[in-house]
């Protein structure tokens, strides 16, 4: 049985997609099957970490739910993409940026069956080892179902006030929807911060294990989303952390 | 045609625990057999069968032709979803003021002052209107043994129940419905689905049809809509006393230049003094009126609301002055009473009406004191002789849940003995003991903070009383328009007088009985000169703070300040609040509704909050108070708790937080 795991963060610009692309290297390095799904249909980015623009997308996870396609034909194998030998496989299905296909979801609203049942698909048809969820910020509707549809749960925040209790929140809930694991990252860590305290806080805040905190790095910041950041700088610290996190999700 | 399955994760709320964690056991692994799902869930068989049943019935699951099960979702509701910011209200309903509520009542009382704003020529269905007919069928719910569900849909009912007046008077119950339905579909209320229905149905059942006998399985419990819908139209119907009509005299002068056939409306509101309940084996509905008015449209109209309902209440008309009582019962009586002004007040009216009817009375006397009701029930009234005593009469018993089984053991063995017993106790942390006690026999008073007195039979005199008792627990659902500069000297000065006394550190129940026989007499003989005479003495020796307020938002802050109880402090926060200004909208809008005082006591430090009576388009302040234990006493606009002072800090910080959040 396939791992599914979503990706989440209150607030926006926390770090998330690139998280879920790190995580998605770093497994398919180890010679994992992964897949990588942007629920995030308001506002699709991951694309752009994997090397693609919105012109290469030609289907998206918008043609499976409403064009009638099979999810499998909408998966990209971006594996190659990424110029860097991987012994394992990702898949990608993006979120369509065209915006007319954007507006229609908030305005119609989506099969949620639909999707739950496409996602089983996926891991069957491409033997998916691991199936990982990048959802829109927030506590919306795709959010709490990918949430139901989950194993695991990692939470993404900054150290900082405003995610803090939003974050509570999101456990609250996650909670109450008996979400099997839960895993907080803590991400871009300013310097004057000691990890090892900011760990150890945060697990006590909300009660649940912290995979990493990861500090803030200056090599992440200047590649911007140009590229994944573990595939370029396989020996840096951060990476380390994202192989930390990727064995807490075995 | 079946309507179409639709899906928001808010539905999974609606679901029973049972029936919840095999739907999400299903969502997340996909179809699965009923052995799978024996297997892995820590259900019986039998539990499962159930829940398997009641998804079908809902249609959330379907069975596959290979006899697994699958889940049924259908498409997502656009914007269905809840802001994170309501989701813990959503999630944590069981506090007696949980964050539902008050996120319930951030949405409401705005709604409500334009209600009052827009319905002109008719009585208060503002916000203290509803306010009050929350607070009466809150009561008449323990009362009636109303499960916390239960009560809780009715409060939120009684709060939303009018407000369809600002549209239409005629058709304004199902536009109540209306409006809650489409406050939820925005996201602004925090509740389930089905619970929208629910409270909905409520509201358009607080007139015209309704069926009394329905019940409805609400996350798998039951719950007695009909019931509900009966207490809140009784509780509406209640709520008939002058406070119902607090315009300023200019205003009813057009009012009825306008609409003279409105007039009787109100001088029928005027002609009663107020509405309580005493219970024991039968409800009855007490109506203080002035002097016989056996044409009151109001009182016609509450017989009226009674008999529709199968609820069966009796309804009395007490005139005031009542004839002289024909027939006299002999006897002892015995009032226990804690040394607080309110309960002062009640003794001497309840002596009085205990002696006009024949009784001899006697008092024991006890220190106001947290630890007061476990002495009460477990010392006091155990060792004392309970023969001979036809009456006991317990007044304002500070609410200990500890003592619980005390008491009963302790009523028992009283009633035993032969005596009729009837409690009379304003704490709503009282009220959950009122079926317990009804069934076995023992007579409970219910109202706001004036009816807590024995006896029916009193005079225009004893109610002003009983009004000014009210005051000094500052119960806010008086909306005391009209209080008087003189009232407010001779509460002021009674508070005074009872503080003082307090100094003189009474060791047992005879000394404190020798301090409140003076005070006791004042009031029997309705010296109201004596207690105005110590008004000044009370705002200077008790009420005065050492430095001014700092203001930090919505909230005055006094540190360290003198001065003994809540009451006693509460009248220079209320005169501090006004300094700073207000907004005129047909009701006060108060720049800085809240005010806190921080003190040190014998190294802890006590906390008294209030938000200022007139302060109705904020919650009251007792909602906002944060889930710490220990949590406050007091009313819902006056609380005070005490604390390290580490703990008062942060209890200080959170409440200004909450009482500025928007």
């Amino acid at each position: 049985m396939a791992k599914i795991i979503s990706i989440h963060s209150f607030r926006g610009g926390t770090g998330k997609s690139n998280t879920t692309a790190n995580l998605a290297a770093v497994l398919a390095s180890q010679g994992q099957r992964v897949g990588v799904i942007d629920t995030d249909i308001q506002s699709p980015g991951i694309h752009i970490l994997f090397g693609l623009h919105g012109d290469d997308i030609n289907m998206s996870l918008n043609d499976f739910l409403w064009h009638g396609r099979e999810i499998q034909d909408v998966a990209l194998d971006v594996t190659e993409k990424q110029n860097v030998p991987l012994s394992g496989k990702i898949f990608l299905i993006p979120s369509s940026t065209k915006p007319g296909e954007i507006t229609r979801v908030l305005r119609e609203g989506y099969d949620a069956q639909r999707l739950t049942r496409g996602l089983r698909q996926l891991v069957d048809e491409l033997s998916l080892d691991t199936l990982i969820i990048d959802t829109h910020p927030g506590l919306n509707e795709e959010t709490l179902l990918s949430l139901v549809i989950s194993n695991t749960l990692v939470i993404v925040m900054r150290p900082d006030q405003q995610d803090y209790e939003g974050t509570g929140i999101t456990v609250q809930v996650a909670r109450e929807l008996q979400v099997p694991r839960l895993l907080l990252v803590v991400n871009n860590t300013p310097p004057v911060l000691d990890l090892a305290a900011v760990k150890a806080k945060v697990e006590q805040a909300y009660g649940c294990t912290v995979a990493a905190v990861l500090p803030h790095t200056n090599e992440m910041m200047n590649l911007a989303s140009a590229g994944i950041f573990s595939l370029r700088y396989p020996d840096h610290s951060l990476t380390t952390l994202y192989r930390q996190i990727a064995a807490q999700l075995a | 045609m079946p309507t179409p399955i639709t899906f928001s994760v808010l539905d999974l709320l609606d679901l029973a625990p049972a029936e919840r964690e095999i739907f999400l056991e299903i969502a997340r692994n996909g179809p699965l057999a009923r052995a799978a799902l024996a297997n892995s869930a820590t259900r019986t068989p039998a539990e499962i069968d159930t829940a398997l049943e009641h998804l079908a019935t809902k249609r959330r699951i379907r069975r596959l032709p290979d006899e697994r099960y699958d889940v049924v979702m259908g498409k997502t509701r656009p914007h269905s979803t809840l802001p994170a910011q309501l989701w813990p209200a959503l999630l944590a309903p069981q506090r007696l003021y949980s964050e539902q509520e008050i996120a319930i009542l951030r949405i409401a009382i705005p709604m409500l002052q334009f209600v009052r704003a827009t319905l002109s020529s008719f009585a208060d269905h503002g916000p203290h209107h509803a306010l009050r007919v929350k607070t009466t069928a809150t009561q008449l719910g323990y009362a009636m043994g109303l499960t916390d569900s239960e009560r809780r849909y009715l409060r939120t009912a009684a709060l939303f129940h009018d407000i369809g007046n600002v549209i239409e008077r005629e058709r304004h119950h199902q536009i109540s419905q209306e409006t809650v339905e489409r406050l939820a579909a925005v996201g602004d209320l925090p509740l389930s689905p089905d619970e929208v229905a629910l409270v909905g149905l409520l509201c358009r059942w607080h007139r015209k049809e309704y069926d009394p006998e329905r019940v409805d399985l609400i996350r798998g419990e039951r719950i007695r809509t009909g019931m509900a819908a009966s207490v809140l139209r009784v509780s509406d119907a209640m709520d008939i006393d002058s406070r119902r009509s607090d315009y300023d005299t200019q205003y009813r002068i057009a009012m009825e230049f306008f609409f003279p056939e409105k007039r009787e409306y109100f001088t029928s509101l005027e002609e009663i003094y107020g509405v309580r309940v005493v219970c024991n084996a039968t409800v009855n509905i007490q109506v203080f009126t002035h002097g016989a008015v056996p044409d009151n449209i109001q009182i016609r109209e509450l017989h009226n609301d009674l008999g529709k309902t199968p609820l069966a209440w009796s309804v009395q008309e007490v005139s005031i002055p009542a004839p002289e009582i024909k027939s006299k019962t002999a006897g002892r009586a015995l009032i226990a009473f804690p040394f607080d002004p309110h309960s002062l007040v009640m003794t001497a009216l309840s002596r009085a009406h205990l002696q006009d009817a024949g009784f001899t009375v006697e008092l024991l006397s006890y220190p106001d004191t947290p630890d007061g009701s476990g002495w009460l029930w477990g010392s006091a009234l155990q060792e004392m002789e309970a023969e001979g005593i036809a009456q006991l009469v317990i007044i304002g018993d500070r609410p200990d849940p500890n003592s619980a089984p005390q008491m009963l053991d302790t009523l028992e063995r009283w009633q035993m003995a032969g005596a009729h017993i009837s409690i009379l106790n304003r704490h709503e942390a009282n009220w959950a003991r009122v079926p317990e006690l009804r069934s076995r026999g023992i007579a409970v008073t219910l109202g706001t903070d004036w009816a807590y007195f024995w006896g029916a039979e009193f005079t225009p005199t004893e109610f002003e009383w009983a009004t000014l008792a009210a005051l000094t627990t500052r119960d806010p659902t008086m909306a005391s328009a009209h209080i008087s500069a003189d009232t407010t000297r001779v509460v002021q000065g009674l508070l005074c007088a009872v503080l003082d006394a307090e100094q003189h550190e009474a060791h047992d129940t005879a000394e404190w009985r020798a301090l409140a026989d003076p005070l006791l007499e004042r009031v029997a003989a309705n010296d109201r000169a004596f207690f105005a005479a110590r008004a000044d003495e009370f705002i200077d020796r008790y009420a005065t703070p050492k430095c001014g307020p700092r203001i930090e938002g919505r909230v005055l802050l006094f540190d360290d300040a003198p001065g003994a109880t809540p009451q006693a402090f509460y009248w220079i926060m209320e005169r501090a609040i006004e300094a700073q200004g207000f907004n005129f909208e047909r009701e006060l809008r108060l720049n800085v509704p809240y005010a806190i005082v921080t003190r040190l006591l014998d190294e802890q430090v006590e906390i008294i909050a209030m938000n200022h009576w007139r302060a109705n388009h904020v919650p009251p302040i007792r909602l906002l108070y944060p889930d710490i234990q220990p949590q406050p006493q007091g009313t819902e606009g006056l609380i005070s708790v005490r604390l390290s002072p580490s703990q008062a800090k942060l209890v200080v910080s959170k409440l200004v937080e909450a009482c500025n959040k928007d």
